[in-house]
């Protein structure tokens, strides 16, 4: 099975989530603990990826989703005031058909893959869902499914298909939202306190993203209430973040990218309120200011992401999607607000999403090995006894 | 790693270990290492205790010789030169490294040691050393640039090597978080509703006794008297222009007169900290580490807003680009201060929250307020939802009282009506934005009114507490709540809400005048409005042994004189269990075997 995103080569460093869960670090434990791989031979490669495989690699859909809804909506825009009307010519409507394709094509890959876990590998999976950092990924699919349908060329939001294509994408969502905010604040070793970490933020983006897709698709009532139980969500996610009673210890060093999130979920909830609203009001234009402010805050910290950076791996996906979510936000005010400052903002974070895509699917193609996993984060024998989760 | 360990101690004027009715001095030979590894020399530090009424300066590092007093030749001065030369690259090293520079020159019973008296002032000088801009260098080149007398040259000789030794530390010390505590070390050391005052176990690296230099009593809270001041000019201003409040017939000249007392104010207040910033810049540095006292960093700005707020001419007028300049270091605070809180190890906020960050949070408020009373349009709304959101959650933070901060203090103090500030400037700031006082404003307005009442009707826990400068800071949440009910009261206009706008303003401006009067007399009669700042002289690493300090202390405020003896330490392992120990307070007592020997000291002391 080839895939855009990668062949099966089974040989490759990934440092894993689970990697602070088995070590106080990156993982080293994990690789002292667990016996490096021999390269298998190419059948059972494949079923021994499809252990290593984990939720997390649908930040790779995410990306190409989010930049494939970026382009349509830069080229989209009809009104555009003068500035950006050279931008709008220069993005081809092929170059956009492509990466409509690809990121399809990428996210129809995971997927299977990960269908293909879930029948072959379920108490992995189970185990991910259990994880602290884990659990959070299981909403990606499903964020890049609605993303995608909003950026696709030929499907207009009237249409039935749409309606049915948004249900399809919507329900796995609530499901999951019970679940886990319930989990928040009900059960004894997952409460909100103890479980908090950046990668939360998923959740709140499903359902900000739902919410917009339902608003595009004209069902105010249902828009607004996804957006309430995200934006409630939010609200008590943002402050047991920033109090960080636990410390540093939730997430580990080579997931520091995913503090990234922090700036992805106002920016989306920005976007969602100005689709329910109609318009770019003053509430889009603080949620977007506050994107803004976390945004120049993280930007301005570079040791925090330095050991990440150390090495390539699929974290480093992570830093993509906020960005586009942060030029997409971007976009829409420069749209409300007609003011020659807001369109120089938002074409350089456009600029920037594009080229840190390129990058990333640069670095991906050259570094394909790194990129896949080479031992199973979630698999029960590397589980250390104080994080085994209750059976 | 060998090291000499042999103690020795001499009694000037007397052989032997017999205490002296008045000792002089007291030459104690007390092995140190420093935190490096290079310590394989033996190194020998030689210290004098003065006997004086004050008490015990224990500890500090010698430099120069002490000649003996009384020109009394007990302690042979080529001995101690002997031991001191190879010793003191590395004692200069500790220095730099301790924060505790020097010795302490005694000058009991009015005798002036034989040397010089420049020699002791000099030597007194290097105890401030390590809290002025680049550990004195810059004093010492200013001063040789206003011709003063060169030190002598053996002192130069030292110096130099001390700056030799000193110039490869401070190259391997790169880290600047080593030179400053780390916040569990202020929460540890000092307690109070403004972490303003010494815990009894804990020392601090400069002498209690004396009066320190003025610029290292002026703390960055002094601003809180421009605070105070510039609200009641804002205020003044409004009670003329507001519609609800004209019947008052408020003239002009009381704007006018505040606020050209309130810029007179921050400019001498703003003058001598920026001297302090240039001369003491690594007390600045440690008073913007301090939990309590970085928030006031946020004060000076806050002030400026004010000022232009309340300037005698319509605010429309002035030109943008002071609203820019103005709100330049508040978003490079708030980005350094919220990134803190979001990423932090030891400066998160569940471990550092206290009243005290309101000040971080009004900031953005102001300056909103201010934006938008200028005609800015996007901006305003920019640093309204930053200050929103990181209100929101310190809002929630205090209110929990998280087990992981414990700062909070348990009676009440006047820090608690910053709770006030942030709700009412918010709804103010909403009101310009929105353009008039709408459903948004009046949320803000009355958590703002209940969090006022609710700290109003318990007045009397507010008492019997030590006046500070800080105090200003709380005046204006008071002024604030005054200008937030005048803008309501133009709004919703009754007779209930007007006579509301008055008995605020009427309470504020009192609180003002109350507050300026005790200031004058604190300044004027009692002297001691600025006191010892200890909450910049903590040491970086708690002292050891601190209850056998503390017992010290507590034994020599009996005595007149205290005068003990050292045995010789016998042991490595007393070294090593303080050898990363910065303090050298503790390693003066830090060995168990002293303990009897501390008993005989005091049984000593306890006999003339």
């Amino acid at each position: 099975m080839e895939t855009t995103s990668g062949t099966l080569k089974p040989c490759g460093q990934e440092l894993s989530p689970k990697g602070a869960a088995l070590a106080d670090d990156d993982g080293s434990m994990l690789k002292a603990s667990v016996a490096p791989n021999k390269p298998p031979p190419l059948l059972a490669s494949r079923f021994a990826m499809l252990t290593r495989f984990h939720a997390g690699y649908f930040r790779i859909s995410l990306a190409l989703s989010g930049q494939a809804l970026l382009w349509r909506t830069l080229s989209d825009s009809s009104t555009e005031p003068s500035a950006l009307r050279p931008v709008a010519r220069s993005l081809p409507s092929a170059a956009f058909a492509l990466l409509w394709c690809l990121a399809l094509l990428t996210l129809v890959a995971l997927c299977a893959l990960y269908a293909a876990r879930c029948v072959l590998r379920f108490p992995a999976v189970r185990a991910e869902f259990r994880h602290h950092v884990g659990m959070n990924y299981l909403f990606a699919p499903w964020i890049s499914w609605l993303l995608l349908l909003q950026a696709t060329p030929f499907l207009r939001p009237e249409a039935p298909s749409y309606h049915l294509l948004w249900w399809a994408f919507s329900l796995p969502i609530l499901v999951l939202d019970v679940k886990v905010y319930g989990q928040w604040f009900t059960r004894g070793r997952k409460f909100l306190s103890m479980v908090a970490n950046p990668a939360s933020h998923m959740t709140v983006i499903a359902n900000l993203v739902t919410a917009r897709a339902a608003a595009k698709m004209g069902w105010h009532e249902g828009a607004v209430a996804m957006f309430a139980v995200g934006a409630a969500h939010y609200l008590v996610l943002f402050v047991t973040l920033y109090q960080r009673f636990l410390g540093s210890d939730s997430l580990p060093a080579m997931l520091r990218p995913v503090f990234f999130l922090f700036f992805a979920a106002p920016s989306m909830a920005s976007l969602a309120w100005c689709s329910i609203s109609m318009s770019f009001d003053t509430g889009c234009k603080m949620l977007f200011f506050l994107s803004l402010f976390l945004f120049a805050s993280l930007v301005s910290r570079p040791t925090l992401f330095k050991r990440a950076m150390r090495r390539f791996s699929v974290a480093w996906w992570a830093y993509s999607f906020p960005l586009t979510v942060l030029a997409l936000a971007a976009a829409e005010y420069a749209e409300g607000v007609r003011e020659p400052a807001a369109n120089v903002l938002m074409l350089a974070l456009a600029v920037l999403s594009v080229i840190v895509t390129l990058a990333l699917m640069v670095f991906t193609a050259f570094r394909t090995n790194e990129l896949l996993p080479h031992d199973d984060p979630f698999s029960a024998a590397t589980l250390p006894t104080r994080r085994t989760p209750s059976s | 790693m060998t090291i000499s360990e042999s103690i020795d101690v001499q009694v000037a004027g007397e052989p032997g270990c017999a205490p002296s009715p008045s000792p002089e001095a007291l030459l104690i030979h007390v092995p140190s290492r420093h935190e490096s590894t290079r310590g394989d020399t033996p190194c020998s530090v030689s210290l004098s205790v003065p006997a004086s009424p004050s008490g015990l300066h224990l500890a500090q590092l010698g430099m120069p010789p002490l000649p003996p007093v009384n020109g009394e030749g007990a302690v042979p001065p080529s001995k101690t030169k002997l031991v001191h030369h190879p010793s003191l690259p590395q004692l200069l090293n500790q220095a730099r490294h301790h924060s505790q520079p020097t010795l302490v020159v005694r000058d009991a019973g009015g005798e002036a040691p034989a040397v010089p008296r420049s020699d002791s002032t000099r030597e007194r000088d290097r105890r401030f050393d390590h809290f002025k801009t680049f550990s004195g260098r810059l004093e010492r080149q200013l001063s040789a640039l206003r011709g003063q007398p060169q030190e002598p040259l053996p002192d130069a000789v030292d110096i130099e090597r001390g700056h030799g030794a000193a110039s490869k530390i401070s190259e391997e010390d790169t880290d600047e978080e080593e030179d400053v505590p780390s916040a569990d070390r202020y929460f540890a050391a000092l307690e109070g509703p403004e972490l303003e005052t010494l815990r009894s176990t804990e020392v601090a690296v400069l002498p209690k006794d004396e009066l320190w230099p003025f610029l290292l009593r002026f703390p960055i809270s002094a601003f809180g008297m421009c605070l105070g001041v510039s609200s009641q000019a804002m205020l003044w201003k409004t009670l003329e222009s507001e519609p609800s409040t004209a019947f008052l017939r408020v003239h002009p000249a009381a704007n006018h007169v505040l606020w050209w007392i309130s810029v007179a104010l921050t400019v001498l207040v703003s003058i001598t900290y920026l001297l302090k910033v240039v001369f003491y810049f690594e007390a600045v540095r440690r008073e913007f580490h301090h939990p309590v006292r970085g928030n006031f960093f946020f004060a000076p700005w806050i002030a400026c807003l004010f000022l232009v707020k309340g300037v005698p001419r319509p605010v429309d007028e002035i030109h943008h680009v002071v609203w820019y300049l103005l709100m330049a270091p508040i978003l490079c605070l708030d980005l350094k201060i919220y990134g803190q809180w979001m990423s932090s190890g030891e400066r998160r906020l569940s471990k550092v929250a206290n009243p005290s960050n309101h000040l971080a949070v009004v900031g953005n408020f102001v300056g909103a307020l201010l934006g938008a009373r200028m005609g800015l349009r996007e901006l305003p709304i920019f640093f309204f939802a930053v200050g929103l959101a990181h209100y929101t959650v310190l809002f929630v933070t205090l209110y929990q009282r998280l087990p992981t901060n414990v700062q909070l203090p348990k009676e009440l103090h006047p820090v608690f009506f910053l709770f006030v500030a942030a709700p009412s400037v918010a709804s103010m700031a909403w009101a310009r934005i929105s353009g008039e006082f709408n459903s948004g404003a009046k949320l803000a307005y009355f958590v703002a009114m209940f969090l006022y009442a609710s700290l109003v009707v318990r007045v009397n826990l507010f008492r019997g507490f030590r006046f500070s400068l800080a105090w200003w800071a709380y005046t204006f949440p008071m002024t604030s709540v005054a200008l937030a009910t005048v803008l309501y009261a133009s709004e919703v206009d009754n007779v209930g809400t007007r006579a509301m706008a008055v008995g605020l303003s009427g309470i504020s401006a009192v609180t003002v005048t109350a507050v300026l009067a005790t200031t004058v007399y604190h300044a004027f009669v009692r002297g001691d409005l600025f006191p010892n700042d200890v909450s910049i002289a903590i040491t970086r690493r708690r002292p050891k042994f601190s209850k056998i300090l503390a017992h010290l202390r507590l034994s020599s405020s009996d005595d007149k004189e205290l005068v003990f003896s050292i045995p010789s330490f016998s042991s490595n392992s007393n070294l090593g269990a303080y050898s990363d120990d910065s303090s050298s307070n503790s390693k003066m007592s830090s060995s168990s075997d002293q303990s009897p020997a501390m008993a005989n000291g005091h049984g000593r002391s306890a006999e003339p």
